[in-house]
């Protein structure tokens, strides 16, 4: 291992060089990639047919397996433990894959936290915008096509139709944007506030609703404990990110 | 005493002695328990038990008849609460001069109370696991990633075992997804990355049969408790084959 | 300074042995008191190893002791028998890194199976590790049930008019 202190600026630099590699050459794929992904939700907002259900679980599978290896395996590689990231998002991909074997999501509106949802599906494209105005230039900026972008786009997903949702991917999500919490501390990337920010809020609902649907009067402890702790941890790790 | 009382007093200590048994109780208290009830009850009980099945035989007390059930061993998940109401169970029997009729709608009282909310449970692990990791010298980075790592393992487990799927693939994924999640931390270049790693899969460690199957062997119980222990340690073991895998997977970082 | 690490040190214990309590669905009164005999535990062990310079062996037989003792103390106050409180207890003293270190140069040991010096090595580092943490299991079992042979009359009374069944 290196010295204490100089990891920091050593890694930092790999990062950003790797991310004007990726952009420059990819820049028309991950456009092609986001019109994709702005179609899916309105396909499933108007017209939730079966087969979009389908498209959409793919869709997700596909983009983390490109963030898996595109980003990580081939314009990550710099990067140390890059390797670990791939494997990372191959299990998203699983998670999603799984999700469609076993047809257990239904990307379906509950009527409910949709404004929410719409609101965190729009985060992802102010990800250039926020690069751009801290002064960063084409192609070093980051994009919706990073995977904080790709997680934030998954938990707007997850959000809009939560009628019964892939919990597997949203743990997973949750995990990256800890990473992300973590990742604005070691390496200043303050991008990634938006995905923690947006996270802890959907993480209290998500567990509520949970609970909900487990049923509240065959458990002990009576649900009031379990709420409670549920806010504890939120206030916990909004805390932690307070601290970052 | 007729022969049909003596039948329905078998009958339900088969079934009380084979839900402490399946609930994870040591077995010197499930005998010594199931010997109180009897003789609570006017009977004399005598137990032989393994891993999977009990026999049990009630004699009166004049040794005029007997009776002799063999029972299996249920597999219910581990419950303390049982254990102690249970056991409390035996002695208000003793106490209380109890009539058979009145001991069982006690038992289907307590059997019936309300679990762990898995909710909690998921909760409560995850925070466990990353003051675990704490206790172990991770900083604040590497507990949060153990948590939420944790997080996924145990919901993992949960899903599986609620899909009923063998215990030891259950043991072997859910090993697996924790490492793998907490593995994540590597990226972030901390020195504790290790520590978090090491911690995300303690949750799975079986701690109530290893030292049931202790204090079985040193009750003299020596088939049952080495039967407990063995089966403690293929858990761990596949605890061990889940981890590999991520260590396989990500040795090359480590060294 | 050094209050503040060892409190830190039980509560942490405590967190965790609720925790891992919880799975084993144990009844809601007996968790204060795991939380109580897991802080007490883990930090009279952390004192033992970072005072006096004891092994993590003799340290954890000690502290297991001190779990056992209190449960059958405890255990009569909320009608628990003794392993509902002390299983909980004794986890957060499970070897944890030893036990990952095992894993590890066992995992090692095969990748270098075929260079003598580097694959005894990590052989050597696998017997070290897994000696280690199998003792402190073995005798976290041990401390922990010694009470229950020293206060049989006690330790098997402990549920005797329970008023919460």
């Amino acid at each position: 291992m290196w010295p204490q202190g100089r990891i920091p600026v050593k890694m930092k630099e790999a990062f950003w060089n790797s991310i004007a590699a990726y952009n420059s050459a990819t820049w028309i794929w991950q456009i092609a990639m986001a019109v994709v992904a702005a179609v899916l939700p309105a396909l499933l907002w108007f017209r939730p047919k079966e087969w979009v259900k389908t498209v959409t679980k793919l869709y997700m599978a596909a983009v983390s397996l490109w963030i898996a290896f595109v980003y990580y395996m081939k314009y990550g590689a710099v990067r140390d433990y890059s390797n670990v990231m791939t494997i990372f998002w191959c299990l998203v991909a699983l998670s999603w894959i799984y999700d469609l074997a076993t047809r257990f999501s239904s990307f379906r509106k509950s009527g409910k936290y949709s404004a929410i949802g719409l609101a965190i599906l729009v985060l992802p494209l102010a990800y250039p915008f926020i690069s751009v105005s801290r002064g960063l230039e084409f192609p070093q900026i980051t994009t919706p096509m990073i995977p904080s972008g790709v997680a934030l786009y998954m938990l707007g997903m997850l959000m809009t139709f939560n009628r019964k949702i892939n919990f597997f991917a949203f743990l997973l999500v949750m995990h990256w944007s800890v990473i992300a919490i973590s990742k604005i501390a070691i390496f200043k990337i303050p991008e990634d506030a938006l995905l923690a920010a947006a996270c802890i809020p959907s993480m209290v609902i998500f567990f509520l609703q949970m609970l909900k649907d487990a049923g509240q009067s065959s458990f002990k402890p009576s649900g009031k404990y379990v709420k409670t702790l549920i806010y504890a941890v939120a206030v916990l790790l909004a805390g932690c990110m307070a601290v970052a | 005493m007729t022969q049909e009382h003596m039948t329905e007093i078998a009958n339900f200590l088969a079934r009380y002695l084979s839900y402490m048994l399946g609930s994870g109780v040591h077995t010197s208290r499930v005998v010594r328990n199931s010997k109180r009830i009897g003789a609570a009850l006017g009977v004399d009980v005598s137990i032989h038990t393994s891993q999977k099945t009990a026999t049990l035989t009630v004699t009166d007390s004049e040794c005029l008849f007997f009776k002799t059930r063999v029972v299996d061993i249920p597999a219910f998940p581990i419950s303390f609460e049982w254990n102690a109401d249970l056991s409390a169970l035996s002695w208000a029997a003793c106490d209380e001069k109890m009539s058979l009729e009145a001991i069982e709608r006690k038992f289907a009282e307590i059997t019936a109370k309300p679990r762990m909310n898995p909710v909690f449970v998921l909760f409560m692990v995850s925070l466990a696991n990353a003051s675990f990791c704490r206790l172990f010298g991770g900083d604040i980075w590497a507990m949060l990633i153990t948590f939420t790592a944790t997080m996924i393992g145990f919901f993992t487990r949960q899903h599986l075992t609620k899909r009923k799927v063998n215990h030891y693939i259950v043991f072997i994924v859910s090993a697996f997804v924790a490492s793998i999640c907490a593995s994540s931390s590597l990226a972030l270049g901390i020195d504790t990355a290790e520590i978090a790693l090491a911690t995300s899969v303690l949750y799975l460690v079986p701690g109530v049969p290893l030292i049931n199957g202790l204090i079985d062997i040193t009750d003299g119980h020596i088939q049952i408790g080495i039967s407990r222990i063995v089966n403690a340690f293929m858990l761990i073991i596949c605890i061990a084959i889940g981890m590999s895998v991520t260590l396989m997977l990500v040795k090359d970082s480590l060294l | 300074m050094i209050a503040v690490d060892i409190i830190s040190d039980g509560l942490f214990a405590a967190v965790a042995a609720m925790g891992f309590g919880s799975i084993s669905d144990p009844p809601m009164r007996a968790f204060p008191y795991i939380a109580i005999l897991a802080a007490v535990g883990h930090a009279a062990r952390y004192c033992l190893m970072t005072f006096l310079g004891v092994d993590i062996v003799s340290a954890s037989l000690v502290a297991a002791f001190i779990i056992g003792t209190g449960s059958v103390w405890f255990g009569r106050k909320v009608f628990c028998p003794m392993t509902v409180l002390y299983i909980p207890a004794l986890l957060p003293m499970v070897p944890g890194t030893y036990a990952y270190k095992t894993v590890f140069s066992l995992i090692m040991f095969f990748q270098e199976i075929s260079s003598p010096t580097k694959g005894s090595e990590y052989l050597q580092e696998m017997i070290f590790n897994g000696a280690v943490s199998f003792s402190v299991l073995f005798m976290l079992a041990v401390g922990a049930t010694v009470p229950v042979f020293l206060l049989r009359e006690r330790a098997n009374s402990m549920t005797r008019g329970s008023k919460f069944i």
